[in-house]
């Protein structure tokens, strides 16, 4: 039972030897950096979405992961309801980006302007709502739950430098082509421009005509749909668990840090270093020195690293900040 | 074209305006003089929208706008250049202009006013894909202002154009001030601290003192009102 209850540990084919160097086994190499791209690519997303909100709204939103898995579990229902994979996928994004406007209408505005501690809290306080009600409703019974997914998450195919799993290719897939598609809305759109001018000068951007409010209820929709997909993504192969997103988020913030809190691409390269580096660690590391349960301490080390020699991270522009 | 009518503004339990009336008729530039904190930033607040009124009514070419959006004011043909400038610094020329243009839907139009915006600013022209931050202060403001035209405003509201710039650079952004009115039919309300200049481009004058309005005539007679001399010329 080697994915039960290990949450995003089961996502490493955790060897109980230690592995030969990539000199003598390339393939080996190869796959581990392939599957360590399309666990980064999650990362990457999560990364995203909270930069997304850092960027426009000034909130380092805690409760990123539950939402995500809030989602999840509300997808879950559906799948044992009928609905195939697909339809799930859709119908989840569409209700996460629900989730994330309703929470910026709600909790997030009345909070503008107050100290950054209250909205620090508001979204821990959304973390441990969002937890309590998915425990209350959905955690019964065997945990996790089996969460399903379009393709196999077994069987694999070989894309020539590595084997793959079917699912993994489309993680990365998937992936790749939100990365592409904000890329082409935030550069190539009035909507985008209009969502950038309003994350850097509120009052310049009211003054323009661009309706701020709906901007910022409009950038929490996008960034937990983003983050939502994230989850639908990861779930068939963590499965679901009431704080199976958790390691996802610290991984996604450690990423996000990396490659500066308040740049989109840092946040994918941040994603994709922190994906890929996780999975050499796991394979040539040996597992009773840097076993499973050091990961998380070992990612908030890095975390303290960054922050006291890079604050800005990779991308990262030092903020001015007029007082 | 604009009547502000006895407009009161507070923020919070400060109150910043009492009972200000003013107006400005089409085609003219008006000028709102006064000392720092005097009111003058609030009252063109007020008029865009960004503040409401507590009391007191402000109309547009005949309707009603002081409970209305900013956006919707935008839209409407009111254009405010805040005081500071307020660019998108981070965001190239180019993209701090069309955000200008944002209310509107006519691409030919903007394309065109685009066109004219950078004949009125060479400058502007060469540094199109440069960040807006990385300009020097005039050219800031020249931005600031071409940004606020992009709009095709009927009613150009210019907070402080002369804000830190060195002389020869308050001269030029005065002339613009001057043809954008003269050749464009922008009708302009004007905030400045450099009486002189304000004066000497303005048909009418107001003088806000603490949030009220303590005199008001045509610009040539305020620059020999005795008070105004004294106050706002020094000399």
């Amino acid at each position: 039972m080697e994915l039960i209850g290990s949450g995003i540990g089961a996502l490493l084919e955790s060897p109980v030897f230690l592995a030969a160097p990539p000199w003598e086994n390339p393939d080996l190499f190869g796959e581990q950096i392939v599957a360590g791209l399309a666990t980064g690519s999650i990362y990457a997303l999560m990364a995203l979405a909270i930069v997304l909100i850092y960027r426009s709204t000034d909130v380092l939103n805690f409760a990123q992961g539950e939402m995500a898995m809030f989602g999840a579990f509300a997808m879950w229902s559906l799948w044992l309801a009928g609905l195939e994979p697909w339809q799930i996928i859709i119908i989840g994004v569409m209700l996460a980006a629900g989730i994330g406007a309703v929470i910026e209408r709600l909790a997030i505005r009345p909070t503008q302007g107050a100290p950054q501690l209250n909205v620090v809290v508001v979204t821990l306080g959304l973390f441990i709502l969002l937890n309590s009600v998915a425990t209350w409703v959905w955690a019964q019974g065997d945990l996790p739950k089996v969460f399903p997914s379009p393709l196999s998450t077994t069987a694999s195919v070989d894309i020539g430098i590595a084997r793959i799993t079917e699912h993994r290719i489309l993680i990365l897939g998937v992936g790749l082509s939100i990365m592409v598609a904000l890329f082409a809305l935030f550069n190539y759109t009035k909507l985008g421009l209009a969502m950038r001018a309003t994350a850097q000068n509120r009052l310049a951007s009211q003054l323009m005509g661009i309706n701020v409010g709906r901007m910022l209820t409009l950038g929490w929709a996008l960034s937990a749909a983003v983050g939502g997909l994230a989850g639908l993504l990861i779930a068939p192969i963590t499965f679901l668990h009431p704080g199976f997103m958790f390691s996802v988020l610290i991984f996604a913030f450690a990423a996000a840090v990396l490659g500066g809190l308040n740049s989109p691409p840092g946040a994918v390269v941040g994603g994709f270093i922190i994906g890929v580096g996780e999975n050499l660690l796991g394979t040539y590391t040996p597992q009773d020195i840097l076993g499973t349960e050091m990961k998380l301490p070992l990612i908030l080390l890095l975390l303290v690293i960054v922050l006291l020699v890079r604050p800005t991270g990779l991308f990262g522009q030092p903020e001015a900040r007029r007082v | 074209m604009l009547k502000v009518s006895s407009v009161s503004a507070a923020y919070g339990p400060i109150r910043a305006l009492h009972d200000v009336s003013l107006e400005v008729g089409e085609g003219q530039i008006v000028t709102l003089l006064g000392a720092n904190g005097a009111g003058k930033s609030s009252t063109l607040r007020v008029i865009s929208g960004v503040i409401r009124p507590t009391s007191g009514s402000v109309e547009f070419l005949g309707q009603r706008i002081h409970h209305r959006s900013p956006e919707k004011i935008v839209s409407l043909g009111i254009s405010h250049v805040p005081e500071g400038r307020e660019l998108f610094t981070e965001l190239t020329v180019a993209e701090n202009l069309s955000l200008g243009a944002y209310t509107r839907r006519d691409r030919d139009g903007i394309r065109q006013d685009l066109d004219r915006a950078y004949q009125y600013f060479p400058l502007l022209a060469q540094r199109r894909e440069q960040h807006a931050g990385s300009l020097s202060g005039g050219e800031q403001q020249m931005l600031a202002i071409a940004r606020g035209l992009m709009s095709r405003p009927r009613l150009l509201l210019l907070d402080e154009p002369s804000l830190g710039l060195a002389p020869l650079v308050v001269k030029e952004i005065f002339k613009i001030i001057d043809t954008i009115n003269r050749e464009e039919k922008v009708t302009i309300l004007l905030v400045e601290q450099n009486a002189s200049m304000a004066l000497s481009i303005a048909a009418y004058a107001y003088v806000l003192e603490t949030g009220r309005i303590v005199l008001a005539d045509t610009g040539s007679a305020l620059k020999d009102n005795e008070t105004v001399r004294r106050s706002y010329l020094g000399y």
